[in-house]
């Protein structure tokens, strides 16, 4: 069994007003599939909403991967492409 | 889902460019800006091109300024000239909701639709079932005659490919009090005389067309001239920014304002009156006794439940007491009350005490504007907290929990009655209380579902905040 994914969730202002504070609540959001493998961090200002080519807040990380105007489903979505990714890279080690 | 889409972003984007706009060397130019920025050429339209979605964003931000459609000059008036009246403003005069027509999209006015999944079948169970005769088949597809139609719903429950839908039209379902209609044109319309400002609307609208007079700029402008403020912090602000309260108030007194006060505060005096009013006049005088700190409520029983004045209680709201206080100690403070509620607008216009109200969204532009954030603030007294009893008000049973505390062993002889948000059923439910009696003797009343909580300016789901209250209450 491969780490636990994990999902940043920017809680600076900008990402907290503009839609992460409605997203804090993910853990209880997950579909069954995601129980138990995803670990959910709220994370201090990570420091994208100064640089408009990064996309618009709020912003997560899915294992590193920089998400903008972050959704509850896109979220999810993220998370299910990085289970997939695990599993794929599961069978190449077997 | 309900609080965080894309329409709720755009609108609390708005007000992000409206204060930075404010905030910045040449204001007018950019807040002129705001629709071009929003929609560059070549960027894809949320509508049907970029130059509608212009035109709307162009009347998003004049409620952003803290003007209506209705109070268009003309269709070349620039931004600026909105922003620059919108300095000119001395005071508010007039607070209320108002659809931005183009932004309106006209929702189906049939509830009831034939989808293309209907197979044109031999049964016709929906045609059958319809008491109104209001089902005909055109090229071998049921068809329904608004005309006709009353709603009833029986064609959807009959048909065997589940080919019928409901079409609701979100604003129209949320409305407690029937005030917002279509005209001739099929666009919504409010009704003034009957709205009571809560919000719902706000919030169901898809298309986000429903739009609130913003005070942010007068509290921007008022900020800058160095005038003392206060800002009166509502009890559910509580989980709705990063932080503690007291990160909160170090953020607020970077913004400018003098000291913040914990409405909760307000809210604990609240109790002590409203237990000591319960006492004296439950019983004798009347059956039962209504809360009176929800100021939709309070609006539902001015304009529709008027059977039901004498059983309201006449304790003033936190907020009212609150900036009582500080205005006694010192009537030349400009008061702002920050909350998640619309309806406190329209009481505060009723209140001299209170000179603006701001909700989380404007008060979370402003901070991203002033480029404040609250998790790296160092924290700093609140010039008034509160206590458990107070801190407890929004959510759903707060005030009932905090009179019972309050009244200690007495607290058998409260029959508490809850009303835990106000829709027409319900509304319809309490207007009978006042003929037939509640069933108890206390009745608290509250307009949104949950409590301020799940008011619609809020910036945090619910359930989050409720646990950041929770945990918060067992150190107050």
């Amino acid at each position: 069994m491969s780490d636990l994914i994990d999902v940043e969730i920017c809680t600076g202002t900008t990402c907290f007003v503009m839609g992460a504070g409605h997203l804090l609540n993910l853990a209880e959001e997950l579909p069954e599939r995601l129980r138990g493998v995803v670990s959910i961090r709220g994370s201090h200002c990570l420091g994208f909403c100064d640089d408009p080519s990064k996309g618009k807040p709020p912003f997560a990380r899915v294992n590193e991967e920089l998400l903008s105007e972050v959704t509850a489903e896109g979220l999810i979505a993220a998370c299910d492409k990085a289970l997939a990714i695990e599993k794929d890279g599961d069978d190449h080690a077997v | 889902m309900r609080y965080d889409n894309q329409a709720n972003r755009i609108r609390k984007e708005v007000l992000v460019r409206v204060a930075k706009a404010f905030m910045s060397d040449r204001p007018e130019t950019a807040i002129d800006r705001i629709p071009l920025e929003m929609r560059p050429k070549g960027c894809d339209a949320s509508r049907c091109c970029i130059y509608k979605d212009r035109e709307v964003l162009k009347h998003r931000t004049m409620a952003a300024l803290g003007f209506s459609v209705e109070d268009e000059t003309g269709e070349l008036t620039p931004l600026r000239d909105y922003f620059d009246s919108a300095l000119q403003r001395e005071a508010i005069e007039v607070t209320g909701l108002t659809v931005i027509d183009i932004a309106c999209s006209a929702c189906l006015k049939g509830s009831y639709l034939v989808t293309n999944a209907c197979r044109g079948c031999l049964g016709r169970a929906c045609q059958t079932n319809c008491p109104k005769g209001a089902i005909d088949f055109v090229d071998g597809c049921a068809v329904i005659n608004p005309e006709l139609c009353v709603n009833c719903g029986l064609c959807l429950k009959a048909c065997p490919y589940n080919a019928i839908v409901r079409t609701p039209i979100p604003c129209e379902e949320s409305c407690p009090v029937k005030a917002i209609s279509k005209d001739e044109s099929g666009r919504e319309v409010i009704d003034q005389e009957k709205c009571i400002s809560c919000g719902q609307c706000v919030v169901a609208c898809p298309f986000a067309a429903i739009q609130d007079r913003s005070q942010m700029i007068d509290v921007l402008k008022t900020l800058k001239s160095g005038g003392k403020t206060v800002a009166l912090i509502a009890p559910s602000i509580v989980g709705q920014f990063p932080g503690d309260l007291e990160q909160m108030a170090a953020a607020l007194e970077q913004l400018g304002f003098v000291n913040v006060e914990e409405v909760a505060a307000g809210a604990d005096e609240t109790v002590r009156l409203e237990t000591a009013e319960w006492k004296e006049r439950v019983g004798e005088e009347t059956p039962f006794m209504t809360t009176s700190c929800c100021p939709a409520y309070i609006e539902a029983v001015k304009k529709h439940l008027p059977e039901l004045a004498p059983f309201v209680s006449h304790t003033p709201s936190p907020m009212a007491i609150s900036a009582h206080w500080v205005k006694e100690a010192d009537p030349q403070v400009t008061t702002v009350f920050i909350g998640p509620c619309v309806a406190k607008r329209t009481e505060a216009l009723q209140n001299p005490d209170v000179d603006y109200v701001l909700t989380f969204e404007e008060l979370g532009a402003m901070l991203i504007a002033a480029k404040i954030d609250v998790l790296e603030c160092e924290p700093v007294a609140l010039s008034r907290s509160g206590q458990a009893g107070g801190r407890g008000f929004p959510v759903s049973g707060g005030v009932t929990g905090a009179i019972q505390a309050h009244l200690g062993d007495a607290a058998d002889a409260l029959k508490p009655v809850a009303f835990n948000g106000l829709d027409s059923k319900s509304l319809m439910r309490l207007k009978m209380t006042a003929t037939r009696g509640c069933g108890g003797n206390f009745v608290e009343v509250m307009c949104c579902e949950g409590g301020c909580q799940s008011g619609p300016g809020v910036l945090c789901n619910p359930a989050v905040a409720g646990r950041k209250l929770t945990e918060l209450l067992a150190e107050s």
